[in-house]
């Protein structure tokens, strides 16, 4: 009877707790808005799978000697995988459109404004019994408007740890969610004529400006921004390595098998992180509510500013465009084309898209540096 | 530990907005002038080979439209012009006795 009494105890059923079974429901839940609904899978299915992991009972896997504790402890708490992520996102970056219209990093910039509002929305959210976000966590929680996965992830990493999960999760369903939060805000501040704007063709950039780019981008962050120099330093590696044509291996590897690797890594540690005891809090709602908003400002700022640019410019410009200011590349751009295409069928506005939607990584990890100056 | 009152954070996160939402612009800005110099700098001093680099990239895009009838034409040009080196070249050389 005593041994029917151990074995019973070794068996997981025993040792359920409510918050384990919650958040066991929102791995399945994270599983299937990747595989069925396809919503950033390479990133949600780790994440859901690794929530599975750490909240089964007695397995350990996020106590110190389990395998998602040293994943966490090795590549996040460290900063070094969203990283190596950014490196790969560098190599697969195009800036040909950016250099080609470099006005449109105005637009990467002011699409910003969705970050430091929320970071302000986020201390205003203390007013309401139940919230203590101290001013780390705010901004860690603000960066999701910068709608860039490896920014958000590192940022919060480094100012609140206990928040990554839920930080996480957010940023990275907002992004899948870009082609429904995105077109009614477009819509509301544009006319139909404004969207029917055709815009003059991109000169052709030659290859030496593109190698040329990113050093200039590293050597301006080393000379202002220092604290910005881990993301941009990376990401203008990545480039050049791409764009050099000379290492065409490693930018192969950055941009292929490396990037995989710790993306499988990156989504367990998030998952792992995915505790009840640190996901089940009012906080998360707050976090999620705080992202949804920070996406919608950065979006809205980004289409007002380039009505502001087409007011001054000679040169036609499509305020759509300024919505793909907000990172998620290429998603956002991908969505501002869709919507120029509903507004005038013969009028493709993907490539002037890809200017703004790369000065937003920029304009993120900028973002990113300042407040690691400021509030880390 | 003595938590500031909301009012004061509230200063806090609104002095941040602003001097993060500046510090951005002045920033890009910056490096916008920098793009342009680049530019500059380029064509200041073109590279021979430079040129070379622009054009078989833009021919896909640029004739994307009509590529169809741009590649049988193409084909066509290239296949008159391998026929007529061959011939050429057999009257040049006729081959050994056969």
């Amino acid at each position: 009877m005593e041994k029917l009494q151990i074995l019973w105890q070794s068996t997981a059923i025993p040792h359920f707790e409510m918050g384990q079974i919650i958040m066991m429901l929102v791995g399945f839940g994270l599983l299937y808005l990747a595989i069925v609904k396809k919503f950033e899978p390479l990133l949600l299915l780790p994440i859901g799978f690794g929530a599975l992991l750490t909240n089964i009972p007695l397995a350990g896997f996020s106590e110190v000697g389990g395998l998602l504790h040293y994943i966490y402890y090795v590549g996040v708490d460290t900063g070094i995988f969203p990283l190596l992520i950014f490196m790969g996102v560098g190599a697969m970056t195009d800036f040909g459109a950016l250099i080609a219209n470099p006005r449109t990093l105005l637009l990467g910039a002011a699409a910003q404004f969705g970050i430091f509002a929320t970071l302000f929305g986020a201390i205003a959210l203390n007013a309401v019994p139940g919230f203590e976000f101290s001013l780390q966590d705010a901004a860690a929680i603000a960066i999701i408007g910068g709608a860039d996965g490896p920014t958000a992830i590192f940022l919060a990493s480094k100012l609140a740890p206990e928040l990554l999960g839920a930080i996480a999760v957010a940023a990275y369903s907002y992004m899948a969610l870009v082609p429904i939060i995105q077109p009614p805000i477009m819509k509301a501040l544009t006319t139909p004529e404004e969207r029917e704007i055709k815009m003059n063709q991109l000169r052709v950039v030659s290859k030496r400006e593109k190698i040329i780019f990113p050093l200039a981008v590293l050597f301006l962050t080393i000379l202002v921004l220092p604290s910005a120099t881990p993301l941009v330093g990376m990401f203008c590696l990545g480039n050049l390595m791409k764009e050099s044509g000379v290492v065409d291996r490693l930018s192969n590897t950055a941009q292929n098998e490396l990037i995989n690797i710790v993306t499988i890594f990156l989504g367990l540690a998030v998952g792992s992180k995915l505790s009840s005891e640190a996901f089940l809090t009012v906080e998360t709602l707050g976090i999620l509510g705080l992202g949804a908003v920070a996406f919608s400002i950065g979006t809205a700022a980004g289409v007002i500013m380039a009505k502001i640019l087409g007011k001054f410019s000679k040169e036609p410009i499509n305020p759509l465009i300024g919505a793909a200011g907000v990172s998620a590349v290429p998603m956002a751009a991908r969505v501002v084309n869709k919507v120029g295409l509903e507004a005038n069928p013969h009028n493709f506005l993907l490539m002037h898209a890809m200017g703004p939607n790369v000065a937003g990584v920029l304009g993120s990890a900028v973002a990113a540096g300042i407040l690691l100056a400021l509030v880390g | 530990m003595n938590t500031p009152s909301i009012s004061e954070q509230l200063l806090e996160a609104g002095s941040l907005l602003v001097v993060g939402m500046s510090s951005v612009f002045i920033f890009l800005s910056v490096l916008i002038v920098s793009v342009k110099l680049i530019a500059k700098f380029v064509e200041a001093f073109p590279e021979p080979a430079a040129t070379t680099y622009a054009t078989p990239r833009r021919a896909p895009a640029a004739s994307a439209n009509h590529s169809a009838n741009h590649a049988v034409t193409n084909q066509q040009d290239v296949i008159t012009a391998i026929t007529h080196a061959v011939s050429a070249y057999r009257q040049g050389n006729q081959p050994p006795s056969k």
